[in-house]
């Protein structure tokens, strides 16, 4: 997955239920990103033109939202199926 | 402006709260004020290494370099207060009673100073070091607002050192012998609650991941993202979705720290400075 010009590239990603997940965030902006998500119990600074690893636990099916902290418009959502 | 303001008093007010509680604790300590400020100036500086080096950090440990420093920290500051909390066990009553201008009360209130000035330091580098990667970008990219973004960064510097002042004025105003018991009630909760998060950044990282399964989800009655969940997760540890291994670990520091106080704090004197040296 991608960060630039302030948004999620793709916006909405898939992933089996049941499985540990591996988010790889490239931010390809000039300004530091901070992925968060409550539902997926994350948040981590990513740098500027840096890439971000974030580890999710088993998660049930379902829909969960991620954003930037710091930038709140840029949002995205994993579904677990 | 009021956005770049709100994440970085976010930010800084956990920081504000925890160096105006260590204040508070070491209000009748001569010089204080050299080491605390030696703790804040030591933290920024830290933090804005650290943001300097945030790629890189990041890298180590496959990825988890930032968790796993974070854990790491925390870890320090956890053993930190807790050495503090039963140190005051020990010499608590000497000070009390007004007898600290003695020698040895003198060299040994340094040594607690030392480890309270390392909490500070370590409390301002984790804080800090978002708000530097924060403010970096906003006035490394050439957007035109970048000023008054960088203004609005100011100004929540700013009220987080209001939250400090507030919190020692507020924590000032009870009587010095209740503010002894109060102070250390506040640090052990504070040492578990950063065991608790150090706990959480060893999950993310793959560290740990036995009895990972959350016990509840309280986001609905107190949010941690809200003012008050966050000065809840600052002062006691609050998290609204704690993992089994969380809060065990929680309690297993409350527990160790009410141990070991009772243990030094009961010895007689005499015994207690011939094995303090």
């Amino acid at each position: 997955m991608t960060y630039s010009r302030g948004q999620f590239q793709p916006g909405e990603v898939r992933a089996p239920a049941d499985t540990p997940i591996t988010f790889r965030v490239k931010n390809l902006d000039a300004k530091a990103m901070e992925f968060e998500s409550k539902s997926l119990r994350v948040e981590k600074v990513v740098a500027a033109n840096s890439e971000g690893v974030i580890n999710v636990r088993a998660l049930k099916p379902g829909r969960y939202e991620f954003y930037d902290d710091f930038n709140e418009k840029a949002r995205g959502a994993l579904t677990v199926q | 402006m009021l956005a770049a303001l709100i994440i970085v008093f976010r930010e800084v007010f956990e920081a504000g709260l925890i160096v105006g509680i260590v204040l508070a604790v070491t209000g009748s300590v001569p010089n204080r004020n050299r080491w605390i400020g030696g703790g804040v100036l030591a933290g920024a500086l830290a933090a804005c290494v650290v943001a300097a080096f945030a790629g890189a950090l990041s890298q180590l440990f496959a990825g988890m370099g930032q968790e796993l420093f974070n854990a790491a920290i925390l870890g320090v500051a956890v053993m930190m207060l807790t050495w503090h909390n039963v140190w005051m066990a020990h010499h608590g009553r000497e000070i009390a009673g007004e007898m600290r201008a003695v020698g040895q009360a003198v060299a040994d209130g340094t040594k607690s100073l030392l480890a309270l000035a390392v909490v500070v330091g370590v409390a301002v580098l984790r804080e800090g070091s978002e708000v530097a990667l924060f403010l970096y970008g906003v006035v490394a990219s050439d957007g035109g607002s970048a000023l008054s973004l960088a203004l609005g960064g100011f100004i929540g510097l700013a009220l987080g050192a209001g939250v400090c002042l507030l919190t020692y004025f507020g924590l000032m105003r009870i009587p010095p012998r209740a503010l002894f018991a109060t102070t250390t009630v506040l640090i052990t909760l504070l040492a578990a609650g950063m065991a608790a998060q150090a706990v959480a950044f060893l999950e993310r990282a793959n560290w740990l991941n036995s009895l990972d399964t959350v016990v509840w989800d309280s986001a609905w009655l107190l949010s941690e993202k809200s003012i008050a969940g966050r000065a809840m997760h600052t002062l006691i540890g609050y998290t609204d979705q704690p993992t089994e291994m969380q809060l065990l670990v929680y309690l297993a520091v409350l527990l160790v720290t009410f141990l070991l106080m009772r243990l030094t704090g009961s010895q007689p004197t005499d015994r207690a400075v011939a094995v303090g040296r």
